[in-house]
């Protein structure tokens, strides 16, 4: 899990080394685990896959303790994450698709640094009507 | 980025520690055991696939089970329009399930944290595989305003989606032993044989210009996600696709070549854990694999 450092187009213009190094300096792996249901962020619970509301299914929130994490699940399956460029154009998280074993509860880093409002989709790969996610946002 | 690995039902591991699976210092493999087991031999080319899907122990593995999985998801993806088709719905419900659906078959195929193609990536540049969203698809500006689909349309969409997941019980089959198999990977993934090649990956990213000091040393999974998020922030922060793309085609190359060496310590330790537990469980492999490849016939019809 990652504490969020980076807000898109806030930090442009910020040389590539001084973006690497605030990404990665404020990243806390597990931090926010450390007391049981001690979420910072906003904490989300929906489904995978869902056909109908696809484009709206997680909707980033504002600055929290949490990018994009997947911490648990009711479906063993590979998952995944998907976003939106400015222009409208999706593109898979970078971390591409990571299995998640039902019922285990850990904070599974499939997309960081998400703007603010931006939709994100999350997608397992199993092809069911939806199965049932955690997500800290 | 936290991993708690469940212990229940890695007794493979055990198994295969018992036949001698033991790495040496210099990294490479040093079998006495498992070279005596039998090589798993799939019934079919389907079946083979379909064991790589439940089972991977490498990058090729994965690509080979992604078949599986693709095929698999190309025909619940066609069961799910006809049915739409049939409800009469689809002009509400079709574009974000076919949507849906892309998105579901793009991903079946990348896996760049636990058996990356570091051979793929660095030839392309790129992590993951551009989208390929159909036409009728095309995804909404993240701006606007979805259409809401009506209650019968959500409705459809639901029921024709579960309809066409039921065309695959070997889903739910493997669910246990998978969930068996990933456990005993994330064990090998955070051996000790795997954490001491963790630093040069971290140096070798370093090297490169990334900011790796704080790259978790706990798994190669961990290693490798904590860098992937970092890359995919990166992407974030970028404008534009062409932004994205640049940054990609930056760090792609730099991730294949720094994790190359730790994978070669996971694959050979996954692949001979593989052999036994594939051993282990010949019986229960035997059963999915024969689901498999039936279900995906029945489909196919």
């Amino acid at each position: 899990m990652f504490k969020i450092g980076l807000r898109g187009r806030t930090v442009t213009g910020v040389t590539a080394a001084a973006l690497a190094a605030s990404a990665l300096a404020v990243a806390t792996p597990g931090a926010a685990h450390a007391t049981a249901g001690g979420y910072c962020g906003y904490y989300f619970s929906g489904y995978s896959s869902q056909p109908t509301d696809v484009w709206t299914v997680f909707v980033k929130q504002p600055p929290g303790c949490h990018d994009v994490n997947l911490t648990w699940v009711d479906h063993s399956s590979y998952y995944g994450a998907f976003y939106w460029d400015s222009a409208g154009n999706p593109h898979m998280s970078t971390t591409g698709a990571q299995w998640h074993s039902a019922y285990s509860t850990w904070d599974q880093v499939i997309m960081t640094s998400v703007n603010t409002g931006t939709r994100v989709i999350v997608v397992a790969s199993d092809g069911g009507a939806g199965y049932g996610v955690h997500v800290d946002l | 980025m936290r991993a708690l690995v469940p212990s229940r039902g890695a007794s493979w591991i055990g198994t295969a520690a018992a036949l001698g699976l033991v790495l040496s210092a210099c990294g490479r493999s040093t079998v006495s055991g498992p070279s005596a087991l039998p090589a798993f031999v799939p019934s079919s080319p389907i079946a083979g696939e379909a064991v790589h899907s439940f089972f991977p122990a490498s990058a090729a593995q994965f690509t080979d089970g992604a078949q599986f999985t693709t095929a698999r998801l190309k025909a619940q993806a066609a069961a799910t329009s006809a049915c739409l088709a049939k409800a009469g719905t689809a002009s509400n419900a079709n574009p974000d399930v076919d949507a849906t659906s892309a998105a579901e078959i793009a991903m079946a195929g990348v896996d760049t944290v636990d058996f990356p193609d570091l051979d793929r990536i660095s030839s392309e540049r790129a992590f993951v595989p551009p989208i390929a969203f159909p036409p009728a698809a095309a995804p909404r500006v993240p701006a606007s305003a979805p259409a809401t689909p009506t209650d019968s349309g959500r409705a459809a969409a639901q029921r024709c989606r579960q309809s066409s997941a039921a065309l695959f019980p070997v889903q739910n089959a493997a669910g246990p032993l998978t969930d068996q198999w990933w456990a005993g990977v994330r064990r090998i993934q955070s051996s000790q044989q795997v954490r001491a090649v963790l630093p040069a990956f971290r140096d070798c990213l370093a090297e490169s210009g990334a900011p790796a000091d704080q790259i978790p040393l706990t798994s190669s999974g961990e290693a490798f996600g904590h860098f992937l998020a970092w890359e995919n922030g990166a992407d974030q922060a970028a404008a534009t696709s062409a932004a994205i793309t640049a940054n990609d085609q930056r760090w792609a190359p730099v991730f294949a070549a720094c994790a190359k060496p730790v994978m070669q310590v996971v694959e050979p330790m996954t692949l001979q854990a593989q052999q036994v537990f594939l051993h282990d469980n010949a019986r229960q492999v035997q059963q999915l694999e024969a689901m498999a490849e039936s279900e995906l016939q029945a489909a196919r019809r």
